[in-house]
């Protein structure tokens, strides 16, 4: 533990720079507050989902300008009545939104805009006569009804139409188009495509259905305009709390106010680094203010204990702040440390929250820690001794019955209990799997209309997410090789026979589409020439057809490299794992260093999740037992005992898989977003431990016995424990109701992650105690001892 | 106390019935369930009512011994195209492919080996007539017969370039090829010597089968099916346009109404067509009129490739995206679709 002459300087010193040193923070805090104004930056940032050095990123980086980002919408149109082909102004209603998407909606990639009008999608005729290539509406779009069973039987007879564009029941059409990273309008394009969906939808021949990873942010921006709501919300409960407890002004605003100080230097930290903050983590940021306010309250409480025993207000604030300065120090240090090894995280949305979360945390020091004995210093203390409020009645309730299970046969119940519930947590922990579930679950409730349109997309067509695997050429026009395309048709096939592939594209379906047409459209002739000279041929006839860019997404222009598109209707852990496997296993077995090309994973949706995955898998594993070090030495060096480290450090311990079965219980899916939450809620209860443990060692210094010095800690640390407590739920509680699913499923569990280290703190460290009767404490016992003697 | 001893040899006979019964079960349970087929389709052959052999694109072979209502993949060892396959018994088939590929059984598919082909070219059609005598044809104008099963193969190809996409072999002498631009070749000494025959129509024709040297049907582009009584001297058009059309004047309408036919078949009174576009055509008049099949409204367009037709109206029809259609009664069965 630090000294406590060192802390008294320190306190004297505050004291009697008090100006110069609340200036100092007052200075730092309107530096922060023009930071947070006018550079911080709160909405989703794509490209900070990304871990930008691994090699699927990377692939996907180099080629998306060549081949296509992953940020695809889908736009399913359903025909309320019948089918789609049974009304002419549904099929003008498809024309009509793919013209728009193509000119009015901000951000669309031009070239990834596809839908049965537009026309790229074209099919051949074979006839005596010779071959024709058109598009699937030449000449026009059907007029009668005739025309539109003409242009079914158009659609029923091109390769890659039926499956990805209509429905097999001819229910739904499909309308897709691919969104630029850095372009995108989120608000713009979402009132834009909720004018088209307004419109088409109004005469009830339509049902429109909007999915794809730029809707899905569309609607969480949506609901993060009610984000204001919860906070007001929060910080009304958290007011009302601190009114019940101080049932004093100050007692609100002194709080209030450092919450403040803290939220204003993590926010301004964010805008002076320039980074953008993502509203799915703002959860965390309620969690951290408080914290902030539970430290200050703690403080308070104790200055005010002290001020009433002592009669001097400065003498006060030493004496209670000797006290609370060791644990505050340790507690903010281990909660901001624990939250920066989250940085290990390649993924710059969590190196991002690492560092804000962390410098929010640390800030605490200052604005209450530093802050406070200033305020203190200048206001007046309240006249007399606060009443009992509902929490000392709970404390004092409930000490009895804790102190029973801290001692006696019970302290083995407990312990016994806490090895069962590790070991139970640990069977489900290993249950859970990275990635998402199911598409759009991870944010959003299953009835919400992002997750219904998935579900029809999905339901009528191949499958939404794509793999796509980049054909790189090791040298000019590498892909104009027959022995090339036809490894490359092999693969394509390997892989479109995985588990759950819908489908696939490359530019072999096309060429072999063309070599066959130019056979009489003979389908046995659907394969791929074994002569360089056939292939480009074919590659010649296949471009003279098309327009310029249309081929974009299959092959560059130069015919250096290409791809091979696969089609998943899901993209969970094992979907994703399967896929990635399934093509590094062909690559390895049947590709070599002389071949002209090499194949490079990954891009497309399945690129990015499976490089999330794998990152944050590996963060994870790095980040929990980069926080037991963390945790362990901050209490070795407290504590000065391996014993004492150990007993603060295993509440944690059972925490970690405590977590991740809840997270498996709750469905909680265990993403890039959810990975740094569980990682937050694993470190920052830790304070806890170590406040029953310092009081309890204070405490045996004076009775030099442990069960009295358990009763002792839990009989006082017990109110701040149960403060902090209904600090943290009145934080959480309305956060449980939010119409964003991971927000509440966060809140659910950073609640009970809390509630679970306070309960390992008031429950397991005094019994633990109690068993281990630790050396160091022992030991502080009898020099204090021995002090007192001399 | 229980007392162990050896089993006496019922006991064994025993345990080996009921192990055996129960591999049985299994075995039964594995064919039930069967394998997915997702490859293009080319060609299928049956050699009995129940035991069927299909094979396809990237060197798929599959079999059925229900009859058509399960396949289980079997092992060509090949990834090339196989376009044409023919059983002439439960045990001997063969199976004919992409750059001169030929594949054989004796063992009714369990394994294939591969024979030397003399050469390189495409090879679109075989037909055997028994465990010996064979003919396959293809690209370039090739034409390979062999007449030790497949020992051996010689090389009696057309020295004109022509695509010949189909065989059809009515004994160890006759045999009949079609190909490009209605071209009709026969031969009357087992392959060796080859007469260009006028089938009347400069369209490509794209199957051929004889039942006997007098009832022959050849099928082509623009729905043609052209039938012959006289092995191949004069040929009468039973459906489908002749008429050479400019390119402009081509449209889907005519696509439609007269899809190319890919192959026929004809037992008995019993006949089927398929083609482009999911058209089946159907005679019931020994091949002598053909009327299409309307194509229900629910019912997907791909293509077939190929057919048979067996003894009670029944049969298969194979095409696109490992697509298995079976004809039972007459009735073909667009319901029971592949897997």
């Amino acid at each position: 533990m630090l000294p406590k002459k060192y802390i008294e300087k320190y306190l004297y010193f505050l004291l009697k720079y008090r100006i110069q040193v609340g200036l100092l923070i007052l200075a730092a805090t309107l530096f922060f507050v023009w930071f947070t104004v006018f550079r911080l930056k709160i909405y989703t940032n794509f490209l900070d989902l990304y871990p930008p050095d691994h090699p699927y990123i990377q692939v996907y980086q180099k080629y998306r300008h060549t081949f296509g980002t992953s940020n695809v919408l889908l736009m399913t149109v359903e025909a309320v009545d019948g089918d789609v082909f049974g009304d002419t102004e549904i099929i003008k209603k498809v024309d009509r939104i793919t013209v728009e998407l193509l000119h009015k909606v901000p951000g669309v990639n031009g070239e990834q805009v596809i839908s049965i009008t537009h026309p790229k999608l074209k099919t051949t005729i074979a006839t005596g006569a010779g071959i024709k290539t058109v598009p699937l509406t030449y000449p026009r779009l059907p007029r009668d009804e005739e025309e539109l069973e003409f242009f079914r039987r158009k659609i029923d007879s091109t390769e890659g139409v039926r499956g990805f564009f209509v429905s097999n029941d001819d229910k739904a059409t499909q309308i897709v188009a691919g969104f630029w990273e850095e372009y995108i309008d989120l608000a713009g394009m979402w009132s834009q495509i909720q004018e088209i969906v307004e419109r088409e939808e109004a005469d009830g021949k339509v049902k429109i259905y909007v999915s794809g990873p730029p809707i899905l942010f569309a609607y969480f921006q949506e609901e993060l305009e009610k984000m204001p709501f919860y906070l007001a919300a929060t910080g009304a409960a958290i007011v009302l709390l601190l009114w019940f407890y101080f049932r004093s002004f100050q007692g609100v605003w002194i709080p209030v106010l450092s919450g403040l100080i803290s939220a204003v230097w993590g926010l301004g930290f964010a805008g002076l680094c320039g980074y953008t903050m993502d509203p799915l983590v703002i959860v965390v940021f309620v969690l951290i203010t408080a914290r902030a306010l539970s430290h200050s309250v703690q403080s308070m409480e104790r200055y005010h204990e002290e001020f009433h025993e002592l009669g001097d207000k400065d003498a006060a604030i030493v004496k209670s702040y000797i006290s609370l300065y060791a644990p505050a120090m340790v507690a903010i240090m281990s909660d901001g440390l624990a939250i920066l090894t989250i940085a290990v995280a390649s993924i710059p949305i969590m190196q991002k929250l690492a560092f804000v979360a962390s410098f929010w945390i640390i800030s605490i020091f200052f604005s209450v820690v530093t802050l406070h004995p200033i305020i203190l210093s200048f206001v007046k203390p309240p006249d007399k001794e606060r009443g009992e409020n509902i929490f000392d009645r709970l404390a004092h309730a409930s000490s009895g019955f804790l102190t029973r299970l801290a001692i006696g046969n019970w302290r083995w119940v407990v312990v016994g209990f806490f090895i069962f519930t590790m070991v139970f947590a640990a069977y489900f922990a290993h249950q859970l799997k990275t990635g998402d579930t199911s598409p759009g679950m991870a944010l959003l409730y299953p009835d919400h209309p992002y997750n219904v349109a998935t579900a029809k997309a999905n339901e009528y067509f191949a499958g939404n997410t794509q793999l796509v695997i980049i054909v790189e050429g090791k040298r000019p026009g590498a892909i104009k090789d027959a022995k090339t395309l036809n490894d490359l048709d092999r693969f394509q096939r390997h892989m479109e026979q995985g588990e759950n592939a819908g489908g696939s594209t490359t530019a072999t379906t096309m060429l072999k589409t063309v070599f066959r047409a130019f056979h009489e459209g003979d389908p046995k002739w659907e394969m791929l020439p074994t002569e360089d000279m056939h292939v480009s041929q074919l590659f010649f006839m296949l471009t003279a057809g098309t327009r310029r860019g249309e081929m974009d997404r299959f092959f560059t222009p130069n015919y250096d490299n290409a791809t091979i598109t696969v089609y998943y209707k899901e993209y969970d852990h094992d979907t994703i794992s399967k896929a990635i496997a399934r093509a590094k296993d062909y690559i390895a077995n049947n590709t070599s260093p002389d071949d002209d090309v090499r194949y490079r994973l990954a891009g497309g949706l399945f690129g990015i999740l499976a490089a999330q995955i794998e990152e944050v898998d590996w963060s994870y594993r790095i980040n929990v037992p980069l926080i037991f070090a963390v945790v362990f030495i901050l209490s070795f060096l407290t504590y000065w005992s391996v014993a004492g480290a150990l007993i603060v450090l295993i509440p944690s311990i059972v925490a970690q898989p405590l977590s991740e079965a809840v997270m498996y219980f709750m469905g909680i899916d265990f993403n890039i977003n959810s990975l740094p939450v569980a990682a937050i809620g694993i470190g920052i209860g830790i304070d806890y431990g170590y406040y029953v443990l310092s009081r309890i060692v204070e405490e045996y210094e004076i009775v030099g016995d442990f069960d009295e010095a358990n009763r002792r800690a839990i009989g006082t640390t017990g109110h701040a424990i149960m403060f902090t407590g209904a600090t943290i739920c009145a934080s959480m509680i309305f956060w449980l109701f939010h119409p964003l699913k991971f927000e509440a499923q966060m809140a659910w569990l950073l609640m009970m992650l809390m509630i679970f280290h306070a309960v390992g703190a008031l429950v397991f460290i005094p019994a633990l105690v109690s068993l281990m009767r630790p050396k160091f404490a022992i030991q502080r016992q009898q020099e204090a001892a021995a002090a007192n003697a001399e | 106390m229980f007392d162990w001893r050896w089993p006496t040899l019922r006991e064994w006979r025993a345990a080996a019935t009921l192990t055996a019964v129960l591999a049985c079960a299994v075995g039964e349970l594995e064919a039930e369930t069967g394998d997915k087929i997702q490859d293009n389709l080319y060609s299928v052959s049956f050699a009995s009512p129940e035991k069927g052999w299909v094979c396809g694109s990237f060197g798929t072979i599959a079999a059925t011994r229900d009859g058509g209502a399960s396949w289980k993949h079997q092992s060509s060892g090949l990834l090339e195209q196989l376009f044409s396959i023919d059983f002439v018994d439960e045990s001997q088939g063969w199976a004919v492919g992409r750059s001169g590929s030929i594949v054989h059984t004796s063992n009714g598919g369990d394994t294939w080996t591969v024979q030397r082909s003399p050469s390189k070219k495409h090879l679109f059609s075989v037909d055997f007539v028994d465990e010996s005598f064979g003919v396959a044809v293809g690209d370039w104008g090739v034409i390979l017969v062999t007449s030790d099963g497949g020992e051996t193969w010689q090389d009696h190809s057309l020295s004109e370039d022509v695509i010949l996409n189909s065989v059809t072999a009515v004994d160890r002498q006759r045999v009949m090829v079609a190909g490009e631009i209605g071209m009709v070749f026969r031969s009357h000494d087992g392959g060796a010597n080859w007469e260009k025959v006028q089938s009347g129509v400069d369209k490509t024709l794209f199957g051929i089968r004889c039942v006997s040297a007098d009832r022959c049907w050849v099928v082509g582009i623009d729905a043609l099916i052209l039938y012959s009584r006289d092995f191949g001297d004069t040929w009468e058009v039973l459906n489908g346009s002749t008429e050479m059309r400019a390119l402009e004047q081509v449209g889907f309408g005519q696509a439609f109404e007269n899809p190319s036919l890919y192959s026929i078949s004809v037992v008995g009174q019993f006949g089927v067509a398929v083609g482009e576009i999911g058209s089946v055509f159907l005679s019931h008049d020994s091949g002598k009129s053909w009327k299409r099949l309307e194509a229900s409204k629910n019912w997907a367009l791909p293509w077939f490739r190929d057919l048979v037709v067996l003894e009670g109206q029944r049969g298969a029809i194979v095409g696109a995206r490992g697509r298995r259609i079976m004809i039972e009664e007459g009735r073909v069965r667009f319901d029971a679709d592949g897997d």
